[in-house]
């Protein structure tokens, strides 16, 4: 009965934790705290981009007068290049006077004129003295350059012999163009 | 062994904590990092856009009569009782009858260029020389406003007198 009393007494030696289970053990702590801490930190990131992300999405949609200067910018470039396009077709249809002023034969008379400038035809009637005078007028407009497709219609004679005729052609659109 | 359930424990509950928590996290996170310094990039694009934009402007103040100039050959609304005056006036000016004006259709062009130009037609009915009505012509066609001759007819009224039948196309633009 003394015996086993005595045993008890002294005291039994610590079990000795392996150095291993003891670095594991803190590893984990250290890491469970790492993330812990990691997922804090991305949490405040996350907060501050959010918050950045929203005023630089202000920034990109207000601009205000830099988009009145924008939209009035392009109209005015849109003006410019209209213009431009314009100004390279303009006809100046008055021009086709000066080319019958040119080739127009002295002993001929016009009494009427259809220009269409669109489509580049002229239709003329006029008077001359004899056939010869009329052949002539056609060979000057032939020969000038600036006529296609000529065409001569109505051809008739006065009591006076004089020859009455209508001449249509196309004329060339240089004619009428700057 | 204690300690070795716990250590065990530990990092199962670490391993758990990145894939549920962590990992979702800096996925969100490298997203919205990435949407910022993409808007921070479209900021100093809008930034140099914008700062051409006022060269442009200035440089366009520079060459403020040419712009008056454009605006009067083409204007941005078409003025009937000004532009009726006009050909009124240039009749006056050079010995011209103006006998009817009759305004014709109004179109808009279909090529892309000038998808935002309107054409209208007028109808001028005048009497005049022929010489009166040369010069007419000349100045309506050199004016400031962009005047096109689409269609001429002349007819002998009398040995010095000529009836004349213009169709003339004026633009203007759609703003």
């Amino acid at each position: 009965m003394i015996k086993e009393k005595l045993i008890e007494i002294i005291p039994k030696a610590k079990k000795e934790i392996s150095p291993i289970v003891n670095y594991l053990f803190w590893s984990a702590v250290v890491l469970i705290i790492i993330l812990i801490g990691l997922f804090f930190f991305l949490q405040n990131q996350i907060f501050a981009l959010e918050k950045k992300g929203g005023e630089l999405e202000k920034k990109l949609t207000t601009h205000g007068e830099q988009e009145k200067l924008d939209k009035e910018i392009k109209i005015t470039a849109d003006k410019i290049d209209i213009f431009s396009k314009l100004l390279s077709e303009h006809k100046i249809t008055s021009n086709f006077f000066e080319f019958l002023k040119t080739y127009c034969h002295p002993k001929v008379q016009f009494f009427s004129l259809d220009i269409d400038a669109k489509i580049f035809k002229a239709s003329i009637n006029g008077k001359t003295d004899d056939f010869q005078t009329l052949g002539e007028q056609i060979l000057i407009f032939k020969e000038s350059g600036f006529v296609n497709d000529l065409q001569i219609s109505n051809i008739s004679l006065d009591r006076k012999g004089k020859v009455g005729f209508e001449l249509s052609f196309m004329f060339s659109e240089k004619i009428i163009k700057k | 062994m204690n300690r070795i359930l716990i250590i065990t424990i530990l990092f199962f509950v670490s391993f758990l904590f990145f894939i549920y928590f962590l990992f979702p996290q800096s996925i969100v996170f490298e997203g919205l990092k990435k949407n910022v310094l993409e808007k921070e990039s479209l900021i100093q694009k809008e930034k140099i856009y914008f700062s051409n934009l006022e060269k442009i402007s200035e440089n366009l103040k520079e060459h403020k009569d040419v712009l008056e100039k454009i605006d009067a050959a083409v204007p941005s609304q078409l003025s009937i009782a000004s532009l009726f005056n006009f050909f009124q006036k240039k009749a006056l000016e050079n010995g011209v009858f103006l006998k009817t004006v009759n305004i014709g259709k109004t179109t808009s062009e279909e090529e892309i260029v000038f998808k935002k130009t309107k054409q209208t037609f007028i109808f001028l009915g005048l009497s005049a020389n022929f010489f009166s009505f040369e010069n007419f012509l000349k100045e309506i066609e050199r004016s400031s406003r962009m005047i096109e001759v689409e269609k001429i007819t002349l007819n002998t009224s009398t040995e010095n007198f000529l009836e004349f039948d213009l169709l003339v196309k004026v633009y203007s633009l759609d703003y």
